[in-house]
Formats: C-alpha cells, structure tokens, sequence
C-alpha cells in the first residue's frame, strides 16, 4: 500500500519482455522537487552530520572538537554505561510502542464501532472525544500531571471514595509511570484513531452485513470475517503511523517523569536527548541515534513487507 | 586555610591582571545586551525594578533581560546557541553545578581580568570565600554568586514547640526527634526532596561520604557508612516518619508542609519567603511560624552547608562584543553590591552573598529590614558555606545518586542491593571517559 | 443456530431497545472519562491557587476566578503570542499544503525517474524525530540569521511528509480517465491539479489542512529552541513560560498554566467546531487503500 513497485518486466507468451522505461517528464520531476529539497534540509542533512558527529569529540557546551575515529562507535557497543542504558531505554520504547499501539487501535476500532451511530448527539460526543488531540501535548502533560499527583491528584482522591486508601505513586512507581505516560498519550491520540476507523467503517458497503445476515452470521462473525479484513488497510496505515509516532515519544516523557524512576520511562528518543544536553555528550548522542534509526528503519521496512501481502483492499 | 586560598587566589589575579594589562574597560554610548535569567513572581520584579535602577544609573546601557525558564532549559538554550555561535546572551544565570563543564569546554569568560579592571566596582574579597571558591575552576574565576541558596530544613516551628522538642542539629538525635513528633502528630515528620541529591547529599559527606573521590576516581559512597544511612534513612521512611517525595516535588512540599502534613521538610532556601507567607496566612487551614534549620551534624562532628542554586556568567562567545561583555560585568557589579544584594533578598530570600552586608554599618539598616521580614536567615552561617566536589561527572553521578535513593525509599528496593548495584553504576560511569 | 435461539429468547424489538440502551450508556461513559480531564482543566482555571493546592478537593470553584484569564493575559503578551502562533500556522499550513499538493502530485500521477526513491526519501524523513537531530539544523538557522523570526519557526514544519503521504493517496484514486479530458481541453498540469485534481481531493485537502493546522498551532519543541525573545513566543512555548521556577526548578501555579492552556486552545476549539464534519470524509481516501 505504502510503496507498490512497477514492474518493469512483462511475461508474454511465457518470454520475459522489457518494457521500455517510462516517460521522463523534467515538469513532473520539478514539482516534486522543492518538497524533497526542503525534506533533505531540514532532515536529512542534519542525520548526515550527526554521522560526522558521530566520529568527532565533540561536547555540547565546546566550539571546538577533534576527530576520534571509531572511538563512540566501539563505546556504543562495548562500554557498560552504553550497553545499560541502550538496552533500558530500546526495551521501554518497545514496551511503550506495544502499549501504546494497543490502546489506540485496539481501544479506537472499540470506540469506532461505540459511535458509529448517525445521530446528531454521537457526533457531538465524537467531537468530544477528538478533543483532547488539538491540544499540545506540553500542556496535556501538565494537565496529567496535576491529576497524577500522589497525594493531591484528583484521581487517587476519587479512588479514595471507592476505597483505595493508600495513594498510588502514579508517576514514581516503577511500573506505573510507563503506565502513566500511557494513558496520556491514549487519552489523547485514541479519538484520532477512532475517527480514522470510524471513516473506514462507514465506507464498508452494507450490501456485506446484509447478505452475510441472511446467511445467519452473528456480529461476531461478521466482525471477524467482514469488518477486520476489510479494515485491514486502514489497520496497516494505522499501525505504521502510531508505530512510527511512538517509537519517537518524547514530550510526554519529558513533561511527566523526565525520564524518572530510574530510566524507567527513558524512552529512546528522551535517552539520545539525555546523553546531549544532560551529559553534554554530542558524540555520543550521535551514534545513539544513528543506531536508532537503523532499527526504526529496518522494522518498519520489513513490517511492510510482510503485512503488505496479507492486507485485503477493496476492490 | 581559606585564608590562604584567598591569598594565592588574589595572586593569581595580580598575575593574570599583568599578563592582561591591555583589557579594555570601555562601554560606548548606546551599549544593550542580552541577559537571561530563571527568576519569576516576585522574584522577578525584583530583579526588573534592580535592572531599571542600574539603566538609570548608567544611562548609555540597555539590558534586555529575558526569563527563560527553569535551570535545565537555561542549559539547553544556552549550550545550543553557544554551538551556532550566535544568540547567546551577554550574562546568563545558570545552575552552580554546569559551571564545572562550560568552563573545561570554554564557554564562559574568565571573569578574573574583569574583576581587576572594575576594581573599584566590585569589592571581590568581599564575597563569600565558599561561594566564590564553587565558581573558581583551576584558578580562573568563571562566575560570580548571584542567586545563592542552600539545602534547608523547614520545621513547623509552633508544632515543635507544642511537641516540646528543638530541631536536632545532629544526626544522632534525629531518632528521638523523629520519633517524638511521630508520636504526637501521627503525620510524617519530614519531607524530603527525593529527586535532587543537592538536599540529602549533605547528610553522607557529613558521614565522610562523597560523591566523587577525585584521587581514586571512584565513589566515596562505596563507604559502608553510606549504606548504614541508607538503611537508617529507609527505617525511618518504613516507619512513617519521612517522606521521600519524589513527583511534583515543589508543589508536593510546598502542600504537605503548609497543610501541616509534615512537620518539617527539606528544600531549598530560596522558598522562604513563600513558604513563611503561606504558613503565617493559613493558606491552607493551618496557621504557624516557620523555622529554619541547617543539616545536621555527622556523627564525625563535620558539618557541610554546599554553596548551590544559581550564579552569573558571561559566556565567551563571539557574538557578544567586549563592549557588551564589558556592560555585562557592570550589571554583575552593581547586583552583586550588598545594598543591592540585600534588597534581593529581602523579596526572594536568596542568600546574599557579599559579607560586608551583615557586619558593615553602612548597611545595617537594610540588613535589619531583611531579618525582620525573614529573621530564620539569621539561622544560616554563610561562612560555613564551602564549595562540592568540581567534576564534570558530577551532576550525571548524582542523577544515578537519586534515582537509587528514589528505589530504595519510595519503590521498595532492598537498600543493600541498590546502593550495590549504585556504587557500580557510579564507578563505570566515572570510569567511562 | 445461536443466533436464532438468542431471537426466541427476547422479542427482537425489545432486544433492541436493550442494545440501543446499553450502547447509550457506554458511550456517554467513555465520553465522560474522555472529557474529565478537559473538565478538570476548566475547573482548575477558575479556582483560586488555595482551592487549587488545597488537601481538599473541590470539584467547581466556589467562585470562579476569571481573574486568572486576566492574568495570563497582562502578565505575558499573550495576543502578541497568539498572533505569532497564527502567523506561524498560517505560513505552515499554506506551505504544507501547497508543496504538498505538488509532490502528491508528481508521485500520484507524475512520470519521472527516481519516483519511487524520491517518494521513500519522503516517507523516511517521517521516522526521525527533531529532538535528536535538531542541533545540526539549529545551526544552520541561526547563522543564516532566522532565529527570533517566523521564518525561522515555519522552515522546520513547512513541508509535511504525513501530507503529501494523504494527498498521494486521495489523488491515486482519480482516474485517469478526467486528466486525459482536461489535457484535451488545452489545460496545463497546474491547472489540472489546481482546478480537478483539488477540488474533486476537498475532503482530503480540508483533513491535511486540519492535521496541519493542528501541528502548527500546537507545535512546542522546535519553536521553543529557535525563539528565545519574548515577543516571538508561540503560545505553547509561552503557556510553558508561565510555569514558575523557584531555586531554578519548576513548580506549577496550575490555576494559572491551566488558564492560559484554555485560552490557547479557543481557536482551535472553533476551527474544528466549523470543520469537524468534513475531518470524517477525509480519511477515508487515505485509509481505504
């Protein structure tokens, strides 16, 4: 779906025949190109110095470095602060991507299919739910923050009426804090799936339910064996942008726990961020994050590649 | 000792003053710089009313002073504008503990040259010799103390005096202490900022415990002494009598205290004020006296106060002419003067950091108006203040301080097995460079 | 059959009204626990800072304190922020938009080598996040003199992978069939695209305005690194701002945050309130193939 090669070779008569190369036009070419000019600029050249960065020395806080050879590489793969907190910080963006492509696809094809529903107060309490997507999420964090508190929050006071007594430490627990930053993260980017699979849904024809109604399926069968395939594109597309955006998490964490307890949240991108301007390491920070855009590139490339043939389109 | 230091100290100066006998002091006419700060609230205003009395003062400078935000996000501007070279203020106020790194790496000037040529500006000797010596790396002096605090305990001053004991000024008495306020209250008796090593630090280099031992390039935590505290530390929070608090932690201290949820916590000096206004209003249904109290002697009768909180620099970068830089220092001077300094304090309760303000005549008046309005800083021996460990491994070794000492006192680690496992990860990272 | 065994049990039109019953109310549900915390923050906005750091709990002020809205907006430009915001989002949107109408264009319908290649070097900028790679373009920006300036805020968001990636989509699903009538008709390639291609993409073209006007107008790190005078703020980094720092750490006078977090987010709130009807229809395209 993201990237449908054309085959250039046809096999007629069973001989394999060349196509001749399709038309160049220098008119099509130019108005792709100023976007991709940007792209390489704003993107791309700065991975190609963190790449020159990556064999220098160089220090946040200094003007001046020399270059060191492959002296942060082998530190990256070699050294035990590296490989303690790499390892940390790759298994929590891991965990948190799970969770957090969980939550919105799972819980928004849920909500999707709550408010799939026509009637003017759905669409108001829809438009609710999208809310929370069109605030910043520097300023969501702070508002979860403040409901987080352990011992003035207001969610551990309403727990407290049900009869948790003891606060629960949302943001210092050492499993609850990743917990935590999950749910803001949900709470704000769940309507966008649900709207997202909402519109898929309503563009399913009815003609399926009906004949398969006939046939006696029940809703279940019908949502295993209708819906999900035919979502299924729309489940791919998800799944690669929610995957993408997570693995990338970062204001959230910033704005939560920084981190906190303990590495416990240091997601990839907050550990990269960590290691430049806490540590005031540029060169390490590079090749960490070089790393890390391999491993992001290799999973989403191949996560294509499989799903690509198991993913129905509508005719 | 420090006498001597100041001596060798004001050598140096003569030596480098020599060798820079061409600095030139000149401010033209029509000179404004950039100044960022982190001060705001009252705070601010403050400093703003001080900045346009020092415009007034010298008509030909403009300062165009800018809050940036808290320490951290200072750092992050100031170290990327100083890669781009451009945008980089003429004065900036930093945290104590970044000044080790930007002074190794060169992004702050020497101040000493301009310590020399604005002699009659600024009474150098008259600083505090702890403050100053924080912000001398390898005899030159990178900053000059503005903005000063130190790692306090607050108490509940009518609480204890209802309970009938004193805030202990050894560590030895902490446990009847402790034990006594539990006992009437039923509350936690302190609160304890749990994720910044500055405030329980004191309490294990009172010990003989220190971070970074600069000879062996290990930690000095790996003392047995260390884990005895932490065990005694997480005894006590398992009995309910300290809190480690470790989210929203302002705000968290700020609430417990004031709603007399603890008796007492530990924070910085520079909430005073706030804090003395909160609990003397009953903003939050109780009303008391606050007190102050310094950390408590180890049991080896040492007695560390750290020089911490913020400090001046003007960082070395091109964009920012001599003349400029020049205008900077002024700046420096005229807010770092004790009538300035104690007018400073009075609002934010910062230390203040010149010595003349407290035994001059001169400014007695002044100094009287400020104890009357905060009379705990009286409490405070800023003599006593001496200078942390200078290494730039310091701040990431006490990241992995707090983050341990937050697993043993709120999550519930085995205190053997987390300092364990905190000594190792303090060695490789001190091995690691 | 299941099915026709559960049919006997209850009448269906009661089973219905069940169903449309139970639907009801869990829908209300999820929207109120969606919405708590947009609640919360209302309420926060209009307490005092004693009923905010109290012990207490209260659930709407005793009297609301609009005074706090007053005070974000004496105590920071903040009109000045929000005109910043808007130029910003603006310049963004108009540059997303239109460039990315363009590239949509050449790699839906467009016919030139290195299409594919180009269009996974689109893609790709998609996986790096700016706050890892922002020192290098920091430094670029800053020497060519677009620090403190809108420009300098717009050039890190002014093309949108995300967009030309939805735009592509929509455009691969008109046929052919329309280009070969319009080119018959003398039009150009401009103005096939502007005058066919767009408006039979609107549901598409107003969802990638809507997503752009969402990043630009909520777009916090970038702004945040490249302006550092005050009057340049965009709101978000101007809400930040208005947290307090004592002893350099920060604390929060929620009531205050919570304030200007509110009145940050109006425009959106009518800018989508206008266009939210059309935010279905657009995804559609996008998400079907």
């Amino acid at each position: 779906m993201f990237l449908k090669k054309k085959t250039r070779t046809m096999v007629i008569n069973g001989r394999e025949v060349h196509l001749r190369p399709e038309k160049f036009y220098w008119s099509d070419f130019f108005m792709a190109l100023p976007a991709v000019l940007i792209l390489i600029l704003i993107t791309y050249y700065p991975v190609a110095e963190l790449i020159r960065i990556s064999f220098t020395d160089w220090r946040l806080t200094s003007r001046e470095y020399d270059y060191v050879g492959w002296k942060n590489w082998i530190w990256l793969f070699t050294a035990k602060t590296s490989l303690r907190y790499l390892t940390n910080s790759l298994r929590v963006t891991f965990i948190y991507t799970i969770g957090n492509i969980l939550i919105d696809l799972g819980i928004g094809l849920l909500l999707a299919h709550l408010f799939n529903h026509l009637t003017k107060p759905y669409s108001f309490m829809r438009a609710l739910i999208f809310m929370p997507r069109y605030i910043a999420m520097s300023s969501c964090g702070i508002i979860f923050l403040w409901m987080l508190n352990t011992d003035y929050g207001v969610i551990n006071k309403m727990l407290e009426w049900v009869g948790v007594k003891n606060h629960i430490n949302w943001l210092g627990d050492d499993n609850l804090a990743l917990v935590s930053i999950l749910m803001l993260t949900g709470w704000h980017g769940v309507g966008y799936c649900m709207m997202i699979y909402l519109s898929a849904l309503l563009g399913i024809s009815r003609d399926y339910y009906e004949a398969s109604s006939l046939d006696g399926a029940t809703g279940l069968q019908q949502f295993r064996y209708i819906t999900l395939p035919l979502l299924s594109p729309t489940t791919l597309f998800l799944f690669i942008t929610t995957f993408i955006s997570s693995m990338k998490v970062y204001q959230s964490v910033d704005v939560m726990t920084g981190g906190g307890p303990r590495q416990k949240t240091e997601v990839m991108v907050y550990y990269i961020y960590r290691l430049a301007f806490d540590d005031n390491r540029l060169d390490r920070a590079s090749v960490v994050a070089l790393l890390f855009f391999v491993v992001l590139l290799v999973i989403t490339a191949s996560t294509l590649r499989i799903t690509n043939k198991n993913v129905h389109y509508e005719a | 000792m420090k006498k001597l230091f100041a001596l060798v100290l004001t050598a140096i100066m003569l030596l480098s003053c020599t060798a820079l006998a061409e600095f030139d002091k000149t401010i033209p006419e029509g000179t404004s710089f950039v100044f960022w700060h982190s001060f705001t609230g009252a705070n601010e205003e403050t400093l703003l009313k001080q900045i346009a009395a020092f415009e007034a003062a010298n008509p030909g400078i403009d300062v165009q002073e800018q809050y940036i935000g808290g320490y951290n996000v200072i750092h992050t501007e100031l170290a990327s504008a100083n890669t781009a070279g451009v945008g980089v203020p003429a004065l900036a106020v930093i945290n104590v503990p970044r000044l080790t790194s930007y002074a190794k790496d060169g992004l702050v000037e020497d101040l000493t040259p301009y310590i020399e040529a604005f002699a009659d500006e600024i009474n150098f000797a008259d600083f505090y010799d702890g403050m100053v010596d924080m912000m001398n790396n390898e005899g030159h002096q990178t900053a000059l103390p503005f903005g000063q605090s130190g790692q306090i305990f607050y108490y509940n001053k009518t609480l204890l005096q209802d309970v009938g004991v004193e805030f202990p000024t050894k560590m030895e008495d902490m446990d009847a202490f402790l034990e006594k306020v539990y006992n009437h209250t039923g509350k936690t008796v302190i609160d304890i900022h749990g994720t910044d090593n500055a405030y329980f630090y004191c309490l294990f280099t009172n010990m003989g415990c220190f971070m970074i031992d600069t000879e062996t390039n290990k930690t000095g935590l790996e003392n047995e002494k260390a884990l005895e505290l932490i065990k005694k530390l997480r005894e006590w929070v398992d009995k309910g009598y300290i809190k480690w608090v470790i989210n929203d932690v302002g705000n968290t201290l700020m609430l417990d205290f004031t709603s007399g949820e603890c008796a007492a916590c530990l924070y910085t000096s520079s909430t005073y004020a706030n804090y003395k206004k909160k609990a003397e209003a009953g903003e939050n249904g109780i009303t008391f006296e606050v007190g102050i109290a310094n950390q408590p002697y180890g049991d080896n009768g040492t007695n560390h106060q750290y020089v911490a909180g913020a400090t001046m620099i003007i960082p070395s970068a091109d964009c920012n002419t001599q003349a400029q830089k020049n205008a900077a220092f002024k700046l420096i001077c005229f807010l770092t003067n004790p009538a300035q300094q104690l007018e400073w304090a009075t609002t934010s309760s910062y230390y203040v950091t010149r010595k003349s303000a407290s035994t001059d005549p001169q400014y007695a008046e002044a100094y009287n108006a400020l104890l009357t309005k905060l009379p705990e800083m009286a409490v405070l021996d800023l003599n006593s203040y001496v200078a942390k460990t200078k290494h730039e491994l310091f701040d990431r070794c006490g990241d992995i301080f707090e983050n341990y000492m937050s697993e043993i006192m709120a999550n519930g680690m085995d205190p053997e097995e987390g300092w364990e496992l905190m000594v190792e990860e303090i060695n490789d990272t001190l091995a690691d460079q | 059959m299941q099915a026709t065994t559960r049919k006997t049990a209850l009448p269906p039109r009661v089973r219905h009204t069940v169903g449309i019953t139970v639907r009801t109310i869990l829908a209300v549900l999820v929207t109120v626990i969606m919405v708590f915390p947009l609640y919360w923050l209302l309420a926060t906005s209009l307490k005092t800072e004693a009923e905010v750091m109290s012990s207490t709990i209260t659930f709407w002020p005793k009297v609301p304190q609009w005074v706090n809205f007053a005070y974000v907006v004496n105590k920071v430009p903040f009109f000045r922020y929000m005109l910043n915001t808007a130029v910003v989002t603006a310049l963004q949107m108009t540059s997303e938009l239109l460039l990315g109408v363009l590239a949509a264009y050449a790699f839906s319908k467009g016919k030139f080598h290195g299409k594919h290649f180009f269009f996974i070097v689109v893609l790709g900028a998609m996986m790096i996040p700016i706050q890892v790679t922002f020192i290098p373009l920091y430094i670029v920006i800053a020497r060519v003199g677009l620090m403190n300036t809108y420009w300098g805020v717009w050039i890190a968001g002014c093309v949108s992978s995300y967009a030309i990636f939805l735009l592509r989509q929509a455009f691969m699903t008109v046929d052919d069939s329309y280009l070969e009538a319009a080119r018959v008709d003398g039009m150009g390639k401009l103005g096939v695209l502007f005058r066919i291609m767009v408006p039979m993409c609107k549901p598409t073209m107003i969802t990638v305005g809507l997503t752009s006007f969402m990043g630009g107008w909520n777009n916090y790190f970038w702004p945040k690194v490249i302006v550092k005078v005050q009057n340049m703020y965009v709101l978000t980094v101007g809400v930040q701002r208005l947290r307090t720092s004592y002893g350099g750490e920060i604390t929060n006078n929620y009531h205050q945050i919570m304030a200007g977090v509110l009145l940050s987010i109006i425009p959106v709130f009518i800018v989508f309130a206008l266009f939210q009807k059309h935010m279905l229809s657009g995804f559609t395209k996008a998400a079907m193939k």
